[in-house]
């Protein structure tokens, strides 16, 4: 086949041109330490990209959830421990009044030092977060759930039905936070189950609030003249020891939960492996073969720049 | 005698003059676009006859050929316009691919940093910097969709302004042809030779010409080249040359189309599709397969995101309290353009057609739209309307508006995500292109008031369930929703109490009207006040007052009541922590909120992406395939044509040689004369 002068020089410099611009993609993929940097690189490679890490940022989201929840819960523990040390305390207190030696006296000083009880487990029961927000007022989290009820009737015994000590200005609202794909966790107990609807041993409601049982008792102790055969202070006692039932019950829900979110972190921790595997699999560049082939078209590139440098040089005309 | 043989020695000489001449010439084109190497043909001169028989007479040079193949040459131009047009097609798909390539500041990167704000908003919903991060994500939301859409805005008028300039050439192309032509016929009637060079240049300006756009050349008698595009298309016809226009569409001023002006001064519009080959076919195509897909893809993922969080938006409460129906309340957390209808410039009348987008649907598990990636055309023949959906020609037909929005419009037999609707009757042969999604991202931002103020943001659920304190029983509530169009007005303040009653295990207190339980998957409704309604643990109960103040509230109870035991249905005042409607929000993400309830909004991305990828790298792809084929045909034709340095160096030897031996016998002639003259 006749070749012509131009042809010879346009084929050598294409071939030049087209062996520097594979080695220009390979040293990008490199730089970027990625095979699919635009989608026509893969095209399947690069929506599976997005959807995996989309996966990898859905459970990224759930894991931080996790974590906000388990801080939350762990938090929401302590003070329910609190609570339940502050209702022992007053327990205790109870069952020293019993005591048939004691005087009218010493039955005041207890029920001063009930009195105090009290309002520590009304300041506990109105928690704030360091956000300054309200934990036990269901998602009223803004007002403040427990006011002493100021047109209550100290005559008779406190209970929810009508004569509250306490009012509980919150809701029963729950707090949720999604922890995985169709799973939710509750980071709240709300004050009304905490702390206003005390259940005994058996889940029968007694009627009143942990602050009604303490009160109730403190008023039977300022009241001259009682003794431990009274059904007040039986009826007291029993609903102190409630309060406390109530409390370590919702405290077993909390720590429960907190267990399971041990278990999900680990799930999502596993997961969080696998989708970067797969996205390594999928986006990463092998760089041991990107080398090898960079180092195939160099040896290319020298061995045609020189053969077109040697065999243009050739010209009939520098022999005439 | 000694005269003949100088005569002889003379045409030998002019020959060998000739040859050189020409080799000379061949050797200083060697670089010259379009050139065909040429060569003597040389003939004997006719010779004279004499009793010794006959004389020859020295030589002639016949002509001087242009070495040139038609078959080759036609094979290169086909091949060359694929090519323009793959490598018109892929530099612009290319500039697609790039804006989807970079993943870190990317439309996924943005709707996951939108999600992962409304779940910060969801953990804690009172606190105002996680509902400022929300507004601002949201915003950083839409300024990457509109980033995305200035781009395709640059290509589209970058594709506008490169087929202006195409058509300017073409035209150009045409003009020189033809005037070529011209001269050819003239040169070649005047001569009879062959004007090389003129031929040279008609050739090489219609291989420029074939690479704007995909020409067929026919030769007639007069060596005059037609020149065709299009399907038959006249260009050049002996020495006249067409006219063409890039004008603005009928159906869409802001698409520059090619025209041709048909002959009487009136401009007529070729169809795209008609273009074919060259950078011009390249765009074209370009165009209608990558960059109007692109608006439309990227406009039904903003219209999805907006529609879906919107109507999950409205159906909460902000942490001022208000809810739908209240004058501070804002709906529309995102607002859009209208879609847009345009008037077909060729109408005769004036009714003008508006399309809006529909609200999103709701399969009762989430919300989702309907719409399709493509532009519609509305068309009116006197008696039907007929609205085809372009990307398919799928099409629907009525006696009126109503009744193709009975089927493509919201809750239609086949839903498209908008609905029409008309000023007055249209008239017959009046035509409207609908682009539901194509420029929707130009309005495309969020709620002013909301991003000036984030406590707007609906975060919470406007109803709450509360047990009485003074509830023995153990029945807790469980989840409470809303739904499209709900009403909580009847609730007053104080809110509505329902009361268990042991003995007949039923609730009361509900008010007059429709009253469902939803449970194990089965709905019974009760009519109230006729029916009572049964508790069920964990079944969902959904009130439809009959009164409409109290409409679209489904909540569930669970667990044991006792006697008497109440739950107070309240507008949720001060729920300043209640993140139920903002947990809502959050699922959309994962939801099938696209293409009718079959797709998440990165599935929609992804298939996109993938769609970009695979047509910019099998344009590539294809494009390498026909340069090699192209290489194979050009080496053919330049096999014929081209200029050989080394070839020529030869031949200036060999004509050389011719030259110094005709010169030789002009010498050997002088000196018989000489001889004659010396013995005289």
């Amino acid at each position: 086949m006749r070749i012509s002068t131009a042809q010879i020089y346009s084929s050598g410099t294409n071939g030049l041109l087209k062996l520097q611009s594979d080695i220009y993609k390979i040293q990008n993929q490199e730089a970027t330490g990625k095979r699919v940097v635009n989608p026509s690189d893969d095209p399947v490679a690069a929506a599976q990209i997005l959807q995996v890490s989309q996966a990898k940022s859905v459970n990224k989201l759930y894991s931080d959830n996790q974590s906000t929840a388990s801080s939350t819960l762990s938090t929401l523990d302590t003070t329910l421990q609190s609570v339940y040390d502050e209702l022992s305390s007053v327990y205790s207190s109870a069952v020293q009044a019993g005591n048939a030696s004691y005087s009218d006296a010493q039955r005041s000083d207890l029920a001063t030092q009930l009195k105090q009880n009290l309002t520590n487990l009304l300041s506990l029961a109105n928690t704030q977060d360091g956000n300054g927000r309200y934990v036990f007022a269901g998602t009223k989290s803004t007002t403040e759930p427990f006011t002493v009820n100021t047109g209550a009737d100290s005559t008779t015994n406190y209970s929810s039905s009508g004569n509250s000590y306490v009012n509980y200005n919150g809701n029963d609202g729950k707090q949720e936070l999604q922890v995985g794909a169709s799973q939710y966790v509750t980071t709240n107990e709300t004050g009304s189950d905490v702390f206003m609807s005390v259940k005994d041993g058996t889940g029968t409601a007694t009627g009143g609030s942990v602050f009604d049982a303490v009160q109730n008792l403190v008023e039977y102790l300022n009241t001259p003249g009682g003794s431990a055969s009274d059904a007040e202070y039986t009826q007291a006692l029993n609903n102190i020891q409630a309060a406390m039932d109530t409390v370590s019950i919702r405290q077993a829900a909390v720590g429960s939960s907190e267990t399971a979110l041990t278990t999900m972190t680990s799930i999502s921790d596993d997961k969080k492996t696998q989708y970067e595997a797969r996205l390594s699999d999928l986006q990463d560049l092998d760089l041991v073969s990107a080398q090898t082939e960079v180092e195939l078209k160099k040896a290319q590139l020298t061995a045609a720049a020189s053969s077109f440098a040697s065999t243009s040089k050739l010209s009939l005309f520098d022999y005439i | 005698m000694g005269s003949g043989l100088i005569s002889i020695a003379v045409t030998g000489i002019n020959a060998a003059q000739l040859a050189l001449t020409t080799t000379g010439n061949n050797i200083t084109n060697a670089s010259t676009e379009g050139y065909s190497r040429q060569r003597v043909v040389q003939a004997s001169n006719s010779s004279v006859m004499t009793g010794s028989g006959a004389i020859g007479e020295g030589t002639h040079v016949v002509t001087i050929e242009r070495l040139y193949s038609q078959t080759l040459t036609k094979q290169v131009l086909n091949a060359q316009t694929k090519v323009s047009a793959l490598d018109s097609y892929s530099s612009q798909a290319s500039q697609i691919d790039n804006l989807l390539a970079n993943s870190d500041s990317g439309m996924s990167t943005s709707i996951q940093d939108f999600f992962d704000s409304i779940q910060s908003v969801a953990s804690s919903p009172s606190s105002l910097s996680a509902r400022q991060t929300l507004v601002s994500s949201a915003e950083s939301l839409v300024s990457t969709f509109k980033s995305l859409y200035t781009s395709l805005n640059e290509l589209k008028s970058g594709v506008n302004t490169q087929i202006t300039s195409d058509v300017s050439s073409i035209n150009s192309y045409a003009k020189q042809i033809a005037d070529l032509n011209k001269q050819i016929a003239k040169t070649q009637g005047v001569s009879g030779q062959s004007p090389n060079d003129l031929l040279d240049q008609r050739d090489l300006l219609v291989s420029k010409l074939n690479k704007i756009v995909d020409v067929s050349v026919s030769t007639a008698d007069d060596g005059s080249y037609n020149v065709f595009f299009g399907n038959g298309q006249q260009l050049v016809v002996g020495n006249t040359a067409s006219t063409l226009s890039a004008v603005s569409s009928a159906a869409d001023p802001t698409r520059t189309v090619v025209g041709i002006d048909n002959g009487s001064g009136a401009v007529q519009e070729l169809a795209e599709s008609l273009i074919t080959g060259g950078d011009l076919g390249g765009l074209m195509s370009f165009r209608s397969e990558m960059l109007d897909t692109s608006y439309n893809q990227l406009g039904v993922l903003a219209a999805s995101v907006v529609e879906t969080y919107n109507a999950q938006n409205s159906l909460g409460q902000d942490l001022l309290g208000n809810v739908a129906g209240d004058t501070d309340f804002v709906t529309d957390f995102f607002t859009l353009s209208d879609p847009a209808v345009i008037a077909n410039d060729h109408n005769t009348g004036t009714a003008t057609v508006t399309a809006t987008l529909d609200p999103a649907s709701s399969n009762g598990t989430n919300f989702y739209t309907n719409l399709k990636a493509s532009d519609y055309k509305l068309a009116y023949d006197g008696s039907t309307y007929t609205l085809t959906r372009l990307s398919d020609n799928t099409a629907w037909t009525g006696a009126s508006i109503s009744d193709i929005n009975a089927q493509t419009g919201d809750g239609g037999t086949d839903p498209q995500g908008f609905t029409l609707a008309t000023s007055s009757a249209l008239t017959s042969g009046d035509s409207y292109v609908v682009q539901p999604t194509r420029d929707l991202i130009r309005g495309f931002s969020v709620d002013e008031t909301v991003s000036s103020d984030p406590r707007l943001i609906a975060a919470a659920s406007p109803v709450a369930l509360t047990g009485a304190t003074a509830n023995t029983g153990t029945a807790s509530v469980g989840s409470l929703s809303v739904s499209s169009g709900y009403s909580i007005s009847g609730l007053g303040t104080t809110g509505l109490a329902l009361t268990y009653a042991s003995a007949t295990k039923t609730l009361s207190g509900f008010p007059d009207g429709e009253v469902v339980v939803t449970s194990g998957g089965t709905s019974t409704t009760y009519n109230l006040p006729t029916d009572t309604v049964p508790y069920t643990s964990g079944a969902t109960i959904t009130i439809n007052s009959s009164d409409g103040t109290l409409t679209g509230v489904s909540f569930t109870l669970s667990g044991l009541p006792a006697d008497g035991d109440k739950f107070t249905l309240s507008p949720n005042t001060g729920g300043t922590g209640d993140a139920s409607n903002v947990v809502l929000l959050g699922k959309l993400q994962t939801q099938n909120t696209m293409a009718g309830g079959t797709a998440t909004y990165e599935d929609d991305f992804a298939a996109y992406v993938n769609d970009v990828g695979n047509k910019t790298s099998s344009a590539s792809t294809s494009s390498d395939t026909m340069t090699s084929i192209l290489k194979t045909a050009t080496d053919a034709q330049s096999a014929v044509s081209g200029v050989n340095t080394d070839e020529e160096a030869a031949k200036l030897i060999e004509y050389q040689q011719a030259y110094q031996a005709s010169a030789k016998i002009l010498e050997v002639a002088t000196k018989i004369f000489d001889t004659l003259l010396a013995i005289s």
